[in-house]
């Protein structure tokens, strides 16, 4: 039986696997849509995040033992779950593998030029596999002692980075704005649904009646975060740069310098990504093999570990040519299919739950 | 990818020893799926280097430029 973990080591692991897709997507998609109101977008993110923490806390509520799977097979029926539950599985590798196709280009492209992309896929692999041999205890854990140290970091870069904003950069922002910037809010409405892992995660996690205190307080950490990162992005480097750039919060970490001295900061970026592209993908295949559990009826889900990393081998390096159409496909397609996926599966299953009595 | 999969060879017999000894048949019959979709994956991949890729296939699909 597997240890389990405190709701807050959870919120933790979900605050911590938002930070990569923050500074990778959310800044440019927002400032592509919203330009110089891009800072605002986050807070469109805060109210579906709510909903799915009142989601979440319904369900829990009514289930506080069982995972997603348990309450898919009382609320839709075993079938019906089941290829809900395979749908859910298909979305997972694929966003194992768009993950872990940025991670190994960004790293290229930032740290290591002369590196093949299947060196650093196999680093990943084998940090991933010996993590999911000790379990999501001892991950939580690590994310639990890691928040604070990246919460420092990042804290450090944003105080640093401040003297180089131009307020100009980020005003005027006026009504006119407001469509705009709801358009943009669907990069912060897509990071934020990630906390749908934790529902999949729901027997492994202690104390779930604090889900809507601590819920909320996730969500309005990670858009406090968003807002400092995609501010700084285009108040360092301004909206047009921020709408060209892949990783504008790279470029303005760049430009930090203290005291005319200290300067290159950016491989303090560079370790906080990898940490949260580790733990976000050891998070997606962790709710991928309990979904293959589930569905396969197994015992345990420890002996597909390997074959399902050989399977995502190929599959990074077919899910797209290059790195410009990796883009594209996230935003056209991940993002959107994702959606469903994050919010309105789980509002139509509480939706059927209260029409059949059950939630 | 072939070092891969010999590692993932290796590494799946000691797995599905232990399944052998604890009778857990299913899991053993899950392994095998896996393992035989991966590896196919792999041998296709590599016969076939330069095959339109997952993101262009669904975009062509959802007529996406």
């Amino acid at each position: 039986m597997e240890k389990k973990i405190s709701l807050r080591e959870a919120v933790t692991l979900y605050l911590l696997i938002t930070v990569s897709p923050t500074i990778m997507a959310s800044t440019n998609y927002a400032a592509q849509q919203a330009n110089q109101a891009a800072w605002l977008t986050p807070l469109v993110a805060v109210l579906p995040g709510l909903f799915l923490v009142w989601v979440m806390n319904r369900l829990f509520q009514k289930y506080p033992s069982s995972s997603f799977d348990e309450m898919l097979y009382d609320i839709c029926g075993v079938c019906v779950g089941k290829i809900i539950l395979v749908l859910y599985g298909i979305w997972f590798l694929v966003l194992s593998a768009v993950y872990l196709r940025f991670y190994a280009e960004r790293i290229q492209s930032s740290l290591l030029t002369e590196t093949g992309i299947d060196v650093l896929l196999i680093v990943m692999f084998v940090l991933i596999w010996f993590s999911l041999r000790k379990g999501l205890k001892t991950v939580s854990g690590f994310a639990d002692l890691t928040l604070p140290v990246i919460l420092f970091l990042l804290a450090f870069l944003v105080v640093f980075a401040l003297p180089k904003i131009r307020i100009k950069e980020l005003y005027p922002v006026t009504y006119l704005d407001a469509v705009p910037v709801l358009k943009g809010g669907l990069a912060p409405v897509s990071v934020t649904g990630y906390l749908i892992c934790l529902l999949f995660l729901g027997n492994k996690i202690k104390n779930k009646s604090q889900m809507k205190k601590q819920g909320t307080i996730g969500i309005l950490l990670l858009a406090g975060i968003s807002v400092l990162i995609i501010g700084i992005s285009i108040g360092t480097c301004g909206v047009s740069v921020t709408k060209r750039s892949p990783i504008p919060f790279f470029l303005a970490v760049k430009q930090i310098q203290i005291l005319g001295i200290l300067e290159r900061f950016e491989p303090i970026l560079i370790g906080v990504w990898i940490i949260s592209d580790f733990l976000l993908l050891f998070l997606f295949i962790y709710c991928f093999l309990d979904i293959s559990k589930s569905v396969c009826n197994l015992q345990s889900s420890r002996i597909l570990v390997l074959p399902l990393l050989l399977l995502l081998l190929p599959l990074t390096k077919i899910i797209a040519s290059s790195r410009f159409e990796l883009e594209l496909f996230t935003k056209n397609v991940v993002g959107a299919v994702g959606m469903v996926f994050k919010y309105i599966i789980p509002a139509g299953v509480i939706l059927l739950g209260k029409m059949r009595k059950k939630c | 990818m072939m070092f891969w999969i010999a590692v993932v060879a290796i590494v799946g017999i000691i797995d599905i020893r232990t399944a052998v000894r604890h009778k857990n048949y299913k899991e053993i019959a899950a392994f095998l799926v896996f393992a035989a979709g991966a590896v196919s994956l792999v041998l296709y991949v590599q016969q076939h280097p330069a095959q339109m890729s997952l993101a262009q296939i669904t975009m062509q699909l959802l007529h996406i430029r």
